[in-house]
């Protein structure tokens, strides 16, 4: 589960404890389902949709359908066997999902990030992060790994306060790899309609 | 059969208006996604898909562009006809005469009291593999789109209007202020 991480130069309207309590009551979820509506936006490309996507510790599955409900894409990662998509009928394998879906699909998905980020929590593998947070301590604004990130409503879910609408805005010019390019500039935006939560007792340190 | 009814159909029907119940089944037959809505068509190239429940999204070919609104994303995307409607569903009933261009259509015969015609969209971008029509007495009922995953969208008119009188601001779509507008 998440580790808690002091978030750097942060200006809210709630101390931080209010927000280490948030953080605190949503770390120990690990497993969850997604139902809900994604949309991407590149410069030269668009895309709406809708997704299920159900997460694990070590292995996410998603899949992503067109307006008109047919399939457009599986997207399975996992921590052992890399990243497998299967598309238009065609498999693609590759270690990691940004790079796969990019060259497949034509935009990214921080499949790294995503998971924590969609919960309304900082990625725990401590890359330095700044957060805002509302009232009661749950995330307006995150960003972290080269992702702006925006939480523009909250709902309540099987006890936990976890996020609606959250749109994704890549940063222009950060790339995680000195080797790659800069990445193009895009926008994710995800609407959840069901959440399926699953969280395990949090192990007694 | 299936062709002649299809046929009919593209003669004696130019506009349609129908309430529409769409189902996503798996290949297992396990239900993903039920909504329903109400459709409008304008012979050549027009037509209008409104969803309603659970979930708001809107599909408009104004004859040269097709814009699909989703009000949850606050986004729309809008794509040039020719590279959208090419083989898709929409093609298939908005179509006119250049039907075989886009289209193999094959007669499958009478079932559950229906006509079916397969319509295999030539061209794969379209995202489906087949799409059956299903007519009864020459007025479409039912449209099955099976993808490459082997997931069928079943969409089942009723209330269906031939030849109603359709006012052309019903294909104009203008995209509502502050919605992210993307596409070419």
């Amino acid at each position: 589960c998440a580790t808690m991480q002091p978030a750097a130069n942060v200006q809210s309207s709630s101390t931080a404890e209010v927000n280490q309590q948030h953080l605190k009551s949503i770390a120990s979820i690990n497993h969850f389902g997604i139902q809900g509506r994604i949309g991407v936006q590149t410069d030269n490309r668009g895309f709406s949709g809708s997704t299920r996507w159900s997460h694990a510790p070590d292995s996410d599955s998603m899949a992503i359908f067109s307006p008109l409900g047919s399939q457009v894409a599986t997207i399975d990662a996992s921590s052992d066997d890399g990243v497998i998509l299967v598309a238009d009928g065609k498999t693609y394998k590759a270690d990691d999902t940004e790079t796969l879906t990019q060259q497949t699909l034509g935009w990214r998905l921080p499949m790294q990030g995503l998971p924590d980020w969609v919960l309304g929590r900082p990625s725990a593998n401590n890359l330095d992060s700044t957060s805002e947070w509302d009232a009661s301590g749950r995330l307006t604004k995150l960003s972290q790994d080269g992702w702006n990130i925006e939480y523009s409503d909250y709902v309540a879910a099987s006890g936990f306060q976890l996020p609606r609408k959250i749109t994704l805005r890549s940063i222009d010019g950060y790339n995680a790899l000195a080797s790659q390019k800069a990445s193009p500039k895009i926008v994710l935006k995800l609407v959840v309609e069901r959440w399926d939560v699953i969280a395990e007792p949090l192990p007694i340190k | 059969d299936g062709i002649d009814s299809l046929k009919s159909f593209y003669q004696n029907t130019n506009a349609i208006r129908a309430q529409f119940h769409q189902t996503v089944v798996d290949g297992q037959g396990r239900k993903l996604q039920e909504v329903d809505g109400s459709m409008q068509l304008q012979r050549p190239g027009k037509f209008r898909w409104d969803y309603n429940k659970p979930y708001v999204q809107q599909i408009v070919g104004d004859g040269e562009k097709v814009w699909l609104y989703d009000p949850d994303l606050n986004q729309v995307t809008v794509r040039t006809i020719s590279k959208a409607l090419g083989s898709s569903p929409a093609a298939l009933l908005a179509g006119g005469k250049d039907m075989d261009k886009a289209f193999e259509l094959k007669n499958e015969g009478r079932q559950d009291n229906l006509d079916w015609v397969q319509a295999i969209p030539k061209d794969k971008e379209s995202g489906f593999d087949t799409i059956y029509l299903g007519f009864k007495a020459d007025v479409l009922n039912q449209m099955e789109l099976h993808d490459s995953f082997g997931h069928v969208t079943l969409i089942e008119f009723n209330k269906l209007e031939r030849n109603p009188k359709l006012n052309s601001q019903v294909f104009k779509f203008s995209p509502p202020s502050g919605a992210d507008l993307v596409g070419d």
